[in-house]
C-alpha cells in the first residue's frame, strides 16, 4: 500500500469509528481521558504549584 | 489474562489501563503520536492512544487478545462494526486501525509513515512511566520529529516540531559538553 493510500485509510478508518461511538459513552472516555493527562508530570495545571507558576506568568503579562 | 480496572474511573485510570492490559498481554509496541508527546514534553489535545505494533504474526496475536479484553470495538464496514473479541483471530490485517474502546479511542498501525522498520525505531525509543507507575515503550523524539515530517505539510502540528527540535537540539548540546 503507497503512502498516498495509508492517508486515506486513516481518513476514513477516523470516520468510521466517529460514526460509532455512542455521545454518552464518548463524552465519558473523554472526561476519563482529560483527568488522564492532567495527573502526568509534563500537564499537572492543578497543583498549588502550577497554579503560583501560572499566576506569575500572567501578573507579569498585567505588568510588565 | 485479564487486567484490573473497568470502565472510566476504577483503580486504573483510562489510558494507563490500555497501556496496562498491551504490557500483559507482551504486545511488542510502541507508543506514538500525541499520547507519547504528552507523556514526554508539554500538554496537548489528544484524545487516542496510537501504538505502533511490531508486524510480526504472533506479536499481531496478541494484539488480538489484548484488544479483545479492552473491550475495543471495530470493523470492516459500518455494518461489520462490532466487539473485536467476537471476530475469528486474524482479523488485525490492515495496515491501520481505529477503535473504540471503553477506555478511549485506540489507533493501531502496523506501520507509520516517514518510519523504516520497526526494530530500528524500538532500537531508538525510550522507557517511560505514566503519572500513574504503568510501564511503557514511547518512540525516540527524533523519531516523532521524522513522522511529523512526513505529514502533508497542512497536517503537521507546528508546536510538537517545535517541541521536538529545541528537545533534539538540547540532548545534542549536553552530549558536546565535557
Amino acid at each position: 500500500m503507497d503512502e498516498m493510500n495509508l492517508d486515506d485509510l486513516k481518513r476514513s478508518e477516523e470516520q468510521k469509528r466517529e460514526a460509532h461511538w455512542d455521545p454518552a459513552e464518548r463524552w465519558r472516555v473523554l472526561q476519563a481521558t482529560i483527568t488522564w493527562a492532567e495527573s502526568q508530570a509534563t500537564v499537572r495545571r492543578n497543583t498549588r504549584q502550577r497554579c503560583l507558576e501560572l499566576q506569575a506568568a500572567k501578573l507579569k503579562q498585567e505588568n510588565p | 489474562m485479564n487486567v484490573a480496572g473497568g470502565r472510566g474511573s476504577g483503580s486504573v485510570m483510562n489510558v494507563d489501563h490500555i497501556l496496562k492490559t498491551l504490557n500483559a498481554h507482551q504486545v511488542a509496541y510502541l507508543l506514538i503520536g500525541g499520547m507519547n508527546f504528552l507523556v514526554r514534553h508539554a500538554p496537548l489535545l489528544t484524545y487516542d492512544v496510537d501504538v505502533w505494533i511490531e508486524d510480526a504474526p504472533e506479536n499481531l496475536r496478541r494484539c488480538e487478545r489484548a484488544l479483545g479484553e479492552l473491550q475495543a470495538e471495530w470493523g470492516a464496514s459500518d455494518d461489520d462494526w462490532g466487539p473485536v473479541a467476537d471476530k475469528p483471530a486474524g482479523w488485525l490485517r490492515q495496515p491501520l486501525f481505529c477503535l473504540t474502546s471503553p477506555h478511549g479511542s485506540i489507533d493501531v498501525f502496523r506501520s507509520v509513515k516517514g518510519l523504516g522498520s520497526w526494530a530500528a525505531s524500538r532500537a531508538k525509543a525510550y522507557a517511560g512511566e505514566t503519572a500513574g507507575g504503568v510501564a511503557f515503550v514511547g518512540l525516540s523524539d527524533a523519531d516523532m520529529l521524522e513522522s511529523q515530517m512526513a505529514l502533508p505539510e497542512g497536517e503537521r502540528n507546528q508546536q510538537r516540531i517545535r517541541v521536538l527540535k529545541k528537545a533534539l537540539r538540547q540532548a545534542e548540546d549536553g552530549r558536546d559538553e565535557p
